[in-house]
């Protein structure tokens, strides 16, 4: 299966990166993450590289910024023929609920594939 | 802000089924505590909003400790011994207090919610509270007119949610 991971610097971003590598060790997933950020190579970037290094897997590593990252992630996911995205569950406030925010909702909207959301 | 529209806990009064319920500040008593943690334990599960109340007795402490540690104002409606409502300030974030509002099924429909969310404020009020805001899931219609009956205003619409907006100074 072709995995499209979306990283940026929410609380469980990387946990949804780790959960897909997890799957990836026992189901052979082919995984791209779009790491989600200001800037190419900053501090979310290097988390991933960390991560990845961890598991000594071949991953593709791209860079979006946050404004473009919805349509970046459909759109890549589209015409590469991903068969699933997956992206942290979302933030929580100071109460506790649970916010998406406009990067997953547009992609939850707009996708056409599978999006898993990891909590 | 009169103590008219937002009066502060304690507070008396019969509801719409004729029961007598009392809104009171919450403490530190246990056994107060232990009776909100049983209300949220029997809370029905499709009342749930943006993943509060979590399930299960175990989550449900966890989340109260969460607010009780923080800097929070709670009050809590009763019907005796029996909490009936709750309503939470949580401060946070950079905007000033985040508010939610729960009441127990079995007495909802019965004028509770409206002051227990007055009440609430009025508390905030006193404790020196200016701004308050809420999220909430733009198909939960009853809860968006409560929020705006009080004048709460949306500030974002733009999402599945609603983000409300409240000043109390």
């Amino acid at each position: 299966m072709k995995v499209l991971v979306g990283v940026d610097d929410s609380e469980n971003a990387v946990g949804a990166l780790d959960w897909a590598l997890d799957r990836a060790a026992a189901a052979a997933d082919e995984v791209t993450v779009v790491v989600v950020e200001e800037e190419s190579g900053g501090a979310v970037e290097s988390r991933v590289r960390e991560r990845i290094a961890s598991v000594n897997r071949e991953v593709d590593v791209r860079h979006v910024g946050p404004t473009e990252a919805g349509s970046t992630l459909v759109s890549i996911a589209g015409r590469e023929e991903f068969d699933e995205i997956v992206l942290g569950g979302g933030e929580r406030s100071p109460m506790g609920k649970i916010r998406l925010g406009d990067v997953r909702e547009f992609v939850i909207l707009n996708a056409d594939v599978t999006v898993t959301l990891v909590r | 802000m009169s103590d008219e529209a937002f009066p502060r806990p304690p507070r008396a009064f019969e509801d719409k089924e004729g029961r007598e319920i009392e809104i009171r500040a919450l403490g530190d008593d246990p056994d107060e505590r232990a009776a909100l943690v049983a209300m949220y334990d029997d809370y029905d599960p499709a009342d749930r909003a943006q993943g509060i109340p979590p399930v299960g007795e175990g989550a449900v402490r966890d989340w109260l400790e969460t607010l009780f540690d923080g800097e929070s104002y709670n009050v809590v409606a009763w019907h005796g011994d029996e909490a009936v409502g709750h309503a939470t300030l949580v401060a946070g974030g950079d905007r000033g207090y985040e508010l939610a509002i729960f009441v127990y099924q079995p007495f909802q429909g019965a004028g509770i919610g409206t002051r227990l969310l007055k009440t609430l404020l009025g508390h905030g009020v006193a404790n020196g509270v200016d701004t308050v805001w809420l999220t909430v899931e733009r198909w939960n219609r009853s809860a968006i007119a409560l929020y705006e009956k009080v004048g709460f205003v949306t500030e974002s619409s733009e999402s599945f949610e609603l983000e409300m907006e409240l000043d109390l100074d």
